[in-house]
């Protein structure tokens, strides 16, 4: 980004200082500053197009947005509060246990076996048809941002042949000097 | 009449369970890793802009050049950090660090049939980003959006060579 | 759109704290870091408008805008506790909004399969004949500003969601470059490069609309 696009916006939209402004306009021969005055005052119709255009309308229902608000709250810490002690019979507890047990060491096994490469495993693994040896191939299975405030998404680009996995809400790092 | 002792593992059984099927599982998967061969995974702070001067993009980018300027909006790439591991069967967790104080750990990995299973956890001065589990083929780098720096953006590239 | 009884004080959850609430912002902050619904819930009654407002702007959708700005409101009470107060709340809500529209603006153009675009291209719209005078009688003009509105929309769908938030954020909502760099969590450098080439594409799109209506 040039500095001169930087002060050109600020000078457009009358955010130079007195002085700024006059150190710009003095850079400016005739024709310059003809083109630029036309491109402010186009930059102002611009702005007034968009606003007369695109109302914003009030927030509809503000009372029940509100009142959903707080029960999505609600809802999530009922969900999050620790779980009542259970009753029932402990032969059906046995029950349950012995079959959630056996189901996650049958995944697990599975996965090691194809791990190991277990010759039944095929290209149906994959989320995407894998392509030819050599070819670019970057997959993005899960992604969890590690705060709040950020978001992650995978982006993948056919055409470009790139997996971006994409951040926002990321704090902005100035340049060393 | 009730056989069960009336006191139960603090997680319940299903967990317990779970404990150790995982560490039979690790065990197989430990016998079998043997044969994984070693790889080298390159990591890479790029430093993107639309400022003036010389284009610098780096060889190890050159490949990726064009779809990472059309995909992020810049047309100047630099190489502000990187760095290159050999990653040994035996380690689980290392960490790779290419500038700027961004640290990519690896916790464990898989050779799957067309690539690495990577597990990635990005951060930066100690706080977490993101975590992720990519495949990788070689060669194949995978990019992080990472903040806008400066006049510009930084991407930090991981790639299994 | 829904159409509900408003709520009342028998609706409130249990335990959501004490009815008499204090009118200022930090202490209202305080009471709701601890847990006090009814606090949060004066919180969003004072910057529910703007927040609305502003990922409105961005979506152009009044269902979307409503569901994200829940979202925005719900990160935020998950999140208080870390609100340090190096800004005022409402910047911190802000940079919540702008995060959620951005993501929700990415998401929406991936899943329609477009790719990120913003060199600026020739004029693709085909110009509508605007040519009726002001003076038109006010069905015309109705459907004149209804295809206006449309193109404008279409003209800014075309941006990317970080070109889409600071134009509307400063054409729409007056924010000055401190408030938008803030906000969407840049430089003054970055908001200005922004607004000059949304702009310069803007212009490009609707140039016979400003310079005829």
């Amino acid at each position: 980004m040039k500095p001169f696009e930087e002060t050109y916006t600020a000078w457009l939209d009358g955010e130079l200082s007195p002085e700024e402004a006059r150190a710009f306009e003095a850079g400016l021969d005739p024709r310059q500053r003809a083109e630029a005055e036309a491109e402010r005052a186009a930059t102002r119709a611009l702005g007034d197009l968009l606003r007369h255009h695109l109302p914003t309308p009030p927030l509809p229902n503000p009372d029940f947005f509100n009142h959903s608000l707080l029960e999505r709250i609600a809802a999530e810490e009922r969900a999050a509060a620790p779980a009542p002690a259970r009753s029932g019979s402990p032969f059906l507890r046995l029950f349950w246990a012995t079959l959630s047990g056996a189901a996650v060491a049958a995944i697990t096994l599975a996965a090691v076996v194809v791990t190991t490469g277990a010759p039944r495993m095929t290209t149906d693994f994959y989320a995407v048809t894998p392509p030819g040896e050599g070819d670019y191939y970057a997959e993005i299975l899960e992604s969890e941002p590690g705060q709040p405030t950020i978001s992650a998404y995978a982006f993948h680009s056919s055409s470009e042949q790139l997996t971006v996995l994409w951040l926002d809400g990321l704090d902005y790092l100035p340049a060393e000097p | 009449m009730n056989t069960l002792p009336r006191s139960r593992p603090p997680f319940g059984w299903p967990v317990a369970a779970l404990a150790i099927v995982a560490a039979l599982a690790f065990g197989a998967f430990c016998a079998n890793a043997g044969a994984a061969d070693r790889e080298v995974v390159w990591t890479g702070l790029i430093y993107a802009t639309n400022e003036g001067g010389p284009d610098r993009t780096p060889a190890v980018l050159a490949p990726y050049a064009r779809q990472i300027k059309k995909v992020f909006g810049y047309n100047r790439l630099q190489l502000l950090g990187e760095q290159r591991k050999v990653m040994d069967r035996h380690q689980k967790q290392w960490s790779l660090v290419p500038g700027k104080g961004f640290v990519l750990q690896v916790d464990s990995r898989k050779k799957g049939t067309r690539g690495c299973h990577l597990h990635l956890a990005l951060s930066r001065q100690k706080k977490l980003l993101v975590k992720t589990d990519a495949m990788l083929a070689p060669h194949s780098p995978l990019f992080f959006r990472g903040p806008l720096y400066g006049r510009g953006q930084l991407i930090i590239a991981v790639m299994v060579e | 759109m829904r159409e509900v009884t408003p709520a009342t004080d028998h609706d409130r959850p249990a335990g959501s704290g004490s009815d008499d609430l204090p009118t200022d912002e930090t202490a209202l902050i305080e009471r709701a870091r601890r847990g006090e619904t009814a606090a949060f819930d004066a919180l969003v009654t004072l910057h529910r408008q703007k927040v609305y407002a502003t990922i409105y702007n961005a979506t152009r959708n009044e269902e979307d805008a409503w569901d994200l700005s829940q979202e925005t409101f719900l990160k935020a009470w998950k999140s208080l506790h870390l609100f340090r107060g190096q800004s005022s709340f409402f910047t911190w809500l802000y940079r919540i909004a702008t995060n959620v529209s951005i993501d929700w603006l990415r998401r929406k153009k991936i899943q329609s399969g477009t790719p990120f675009d913003d060199t600026i291209l020739p004029e693709s719209f085909e110009p509508g004949s605007h040519t009726a005078p002001r003076r038109e009688a006010t069905p015309r003009r109705q459907i004149e500003n209804r295809e206006i509105r449309r193109r404008i929309e279409a003209a800014i769908e075309t941006l990317s969601p970080e070109h889409r938030m600071v134009i509307t954020l400063r054409e729409l909502e007056g924010e000055s470059y401190e408030a938008i760099a803030e906000a969407v969590g840049c430089s003054l450098g970055t908001v200005m490069s922004r607004l000059f080439y949304a702009r310069k594409k803007l212009q490009l799109a609707l140039k016979d609309l400003y310079e005829t209506v």
